[in-house]
């Protein structure tokens, strides 16, 4: 499920691979700052991406929206801009960023708020179980997290209709081995025999009945399965 | 017309079967499946699955999916079956206030007959589905070794689900009942039944006149099928080990999805020479990939892999028969149980073995419990002659000095029996006598297992090995055994009866009927409202499907105006009803649902 990154912007001269872990460890060395590098180099590396997004979001989460919404994977060095295939970047040397973020309290509540009046309800569900990791007693986590949750599964109760619904796979079995699902997608479909309804199904997965519903809900707006 | 069912409570399935007709039929459950995984899981959210849905869920929700408790049924916390289960099991077994077993599921424990109830109350809806009218009474089926307090905590799971356990067999003599059903027999044969968690061989005797005698039983509880799957599941993540450096085991949804796949291809490979395992995006990677596991595997991978295990179950058999003192030519008919007798190198061995192929004419899956479904029937009809006859399964004896344990009833005797020898005073001057009634095969008694005690007093007094007493020990044709101590000089005599116990105390059990009995109702009252709430959530979801085409269409009209909003007000009513889960209201919502959706389609309709 390698996305491509940077799509739709131009793209400058990339840093390689280990340049990029300078920078990285630079930037999380620098502490929380608003992500603004001291360094001239990183400035201007970073500063050309920054560009590209959205100029006043702060480094921090322009990475990590960047990192999480173009879904950037694998590592690759000594790129050109004529490469053709996408730009891919190691998540395992970037690590140190994105939880950096995430455990910002400050960041996490902003976040969880904007998500929400976005109408981004599944943002801000994240957003909030985070908070309430690292906060449990927050209150307003705890609010926005159980509406959002409430709408969320709303949301995905409409989409798949009475969960007496019995669901079967819409695909060969050659086909679906090419889609791009993660494992929790996977153990999901493995559950769908023809036979069990939704209910059933939500009952066997042990994951939590959001995210067994999402799940629900994404395979059968891309007919993975369909209803009998 | 009243009727008994038959149910075989398996280690790891279940099985109910009735006599229809004069012919014993198995009951097939709502999937269709006839057998039933003997599993019990509560959820997250509390609620209660059992069977099929409880095995699919019982690796991501381990901690709270208990199976196998036959293993564990009137059991001693002590013991060590119950010892070895607790570092085996997943879920928490505890100690129960009478020094049983209870097991602990999310914030509650339950009593190991509890949890039996719990799949025997699922047998019990299976067959009261299938006949449509309530059924009672039920003959239930236990392995030949197991003790009274076992088949007394078995008893008890039946009396918690709602059954009267009109009469407790034994497993092997259910398998011979309707292996000789509707025919003259008499011959000695054998049982062989690997099943998915246990291993059990027994001798039988049949005779012509319909009298079934087990001659000698023998086993391992920790033996089955379950061992054949795990060496499948090691051997698919060593394979993928080895290719991706990622191990398999560490994921509970891999390893869900793992078990399942190595028992379907374990099952496939007793009819096809390979099979495939497919598990698409078994594991997810840290670069965001999802891997696949593909694996052909053939029959002879799965044979090198679970050899010694086949080979374990013949050993216990040689031993067996040779403690009998059978000789494998006396051995008439070889009986298979259980569904790993499907396995063509354990019918090759057992063959081999016993010098015969075995019996092809009856279902390993089915036989137990269609055997039970026999002797219920013949317990209603007088005129079918049926006599069991069982033996003791474990040796019957006292403690003398030293510790000893002294045997009275050796294991295998038939019953009803009765055995006595005399013993004489160890001290001078001993006016009284303690005798402490064992069972077991140890020679030293703090092994063996206690089944009560009594004094015998008023002895005379007189140099050590002058008074003697004599012990007889007598087991009833219901298995009850009583013990009589006798004074041989003076006549007097204390004696005791054995009353087997479960763990749990009559108003534990009371209480537990009651329980079970509210979630009886409860679930009835479930199933109903689920119907109705699924034809209701059917035409919300086709109405609301309609809703803005139709909307479109009336749109600018007061009539139509006024319909959508009638509209908007039945669906309104019927979700908040379905919410209320209020079946009263749900079931008046519906006609005016079908109504509406009856004059949706008819506007669509006229418009295309």
């Amino acid at each position: 499920m390698a996305s491509s990154s940077g799509s739709g912007g131009k793209r400058g001269k990339r840093p390689s691979s280990a340049r990029l872990r300078t920078l990285v460890g630079g930037f999380k060395a620098e502490g929380e700052a608003k992500g603004r590098s001291k360094s001239a180099e990183l400035d201007m590396e970073w500063g050309e991406i920054e560009h590209q997004m959205t100029p006043s979001t702060p480094l921090a989460e322009t990475l990590v929206s960047l990192i999480q919404q173009t879904q950037l994977v694998i590592v690759e060095s000594d790129r050109t801009d004529r490469d053709s295939t996408p730009l891919r970047v190691d998540l395992s040397e970037f690590g140190s960023v994105g939880p950096s973020y995430a455990q910002n309290a400050e960041g996490l509540a902003t976040r969880m708020r904007d998500r929400f009046d976005a109408g981004d309800f599944q943002g801000a569900h994240d957003a909030a179980r985070a908070l309430l990791e690292r906060e449990p007693d927050d209150a307003d986590a705890k609010r926005v997290e159980e509406r959002a949750r409430s709408v969320l599964l709303d949301m995905f109760g409409a989409c798949l209709g009475p969960l007496s619904s019995v669901p079967y796979l819409a695909l060969p079995l050659g086909d679906v081995m090419s889609l791009g699902l993660d494992h929790r997608a996977g153990f999901v479909l493995s559950q769908i025999d023809g036979v069990s309804a939704f209910d059933d199904i939500l009952d066997v997965t042990g994951m939590p009945r959001l995210d067994s519903m999402r799940i629900l809900c994404d395979l059968l707006v891309s007919k993975v399965i369909a209803l009998r | 017309m009243e009727r008994v069912i038959g149910i075989d409570l398996g280690t790891t399935n279940s099985c109910v079967a009735i006599v229809e007709n004069g012919t014993p039929v198995v009951i097939p459950n709502r999937g269709g499946y006839k057998t039933t995984p003997s599993q019990v899981a509560i959820t997250e959210a509390g609620k209660r699955l059992v069977g099929h849905i409880a095995k699919r869920q019982a690796v991501t929700n381990a901690e709270n999916t208990v199976y196998a408790a036959k293993r564990l049924i009137g059991r001693k916390w002590n013991s060590p079956a119950v010892v070895q289960s607790i570092s085996n099991c997943s879920y928490r077994i505890v100690e129960g206030p009478h020094g049983d077993v209870r097991i602990a599921l999310r914030d509650r424990v339950y009593s190991v007959p509890e949890i039996s109830a719990m799949v025997l109350q699922e047998m019990k809806t299976i067959a009261e589905d299938y006949l449509g009218e309530e059924v009672q009474k039920a003959v239930v089926t236990v392995p030949a070794y197991f003790n009274d307090g076992q088949r007394q905590a078995t008893k008890d799971a039946g009396t918690i689900a709602g059954l009267d356990v009109i009469r407790i067999i034994n497993e092997p003599t259910a398998a011979a009942l309707a292996y000789g059903f509707g025919k003259k027999v008499d011959r000695m044969v054998a049982v062989y039944d690997l099943g998915g968690g246990t291993f059990d061989i027994s001798i039988l005797e049949i005779g012509s006149q319909g009298v079934f005698r087990v001659v000698s039983t023998a086993g391992d509880t920790f033996l089955g099928g379950e061992d054949f799957d795990h060496r499948l599941i090691d051997w698919l993540v060593e394979g993928f080990q080895k290719e991706h450096g990622i191990d398999l085991k560490q994921d509970r949804m891999a390893l869900q999805r793992l078990k399942d796949a190595a028992e379907k291809a374990k099952c496939e490979l007793s009819s096809v020479r390979e099979t495939e395992v497919n598990l698409p995006f078994i594991i997810s990677t840290g670069s965001n990939e999802a891997l696949h596991l593909q694996r052909t595997i053939k029959r002879e991978d799965l044979e090198s892999l679970t050899k010694d295990l086949v080979e374990r179950t013949l050993t216990i058999c040689q031993s067996t028969l040779e403690e009998a003192g059978i000789e494998r030519d006396e051995v008439e008919d070889v009986i298979l149980v259980g569904g790993m007798t499907r396995m063509p190198l354990v019918q090759q061995r057992v063959a081999e073995l016993l010098e015969r192929e075995p019996s092809k004419g009856v279902h390993p899956d089915e036989v137990v419990a269609l055997g039970a479904a026999i002797q219920g029937s013949a317990l209603l009809d007088e005129s079918q002659e049926l006599i069991l006859l069982d033996v003791t399964p474990h040796t019957l004896g006292i403690m003398i000095v030293g510790g000893y344990f002294e045997e009275l009833i050796p294991k295998d005797t038939t019953v009803p029996t009765a055995r006595s020898k005399v013993f004489t005073t160890v001290r001078d001057n001993q006016t009284a006598v303690k005798i402490l009634v064992l069972q077991g095969e140890s020679n030293r008694a703090e092994e063996n297992e206690l089944l009560g005690e009594f004094v015998l007093t008023g002895l005379r007094r007189a140099p050590r090995g002058q008074v003697e007493i004599e012990v007889t020990f007598e087991i009833n044709a219901d298995g009850i055994v009583s013990v009589v101590a006798k004074d041989l000089e003076t006549g007097h005599q204390q004696s005791i009866t054995v009353t087997a116990t479960s763990g749990l105390t009559p108003d534990e059990i009371k209480s537990m009927v009651s329980e079970s009995k509210d979630y009886a109702v409860d679930r009835r009252s479930s199933d109903e409202f689920e119907g109705i709430r699924q034809e209701a959530e059917k035409l919300v979801f086709d109405i609301e499907k309609l809703f803005p085409e139709v909307e479109q269409i009336v749109a600018g009209s007061d009539f139509g105006k006024d319909a959508v909003e009638k509209a908007q007000g039945v669906l309104s009513r019927a979700k908040a009803a379905i919410e209320r889960r209020d079946e009263e209201g749900v079931k008046e919502q519906i006609e005016a649902l079908q109504r509406t959706h009856r004059m949706f389609k008819g506007v669509v309709a006229k418009t295309t």
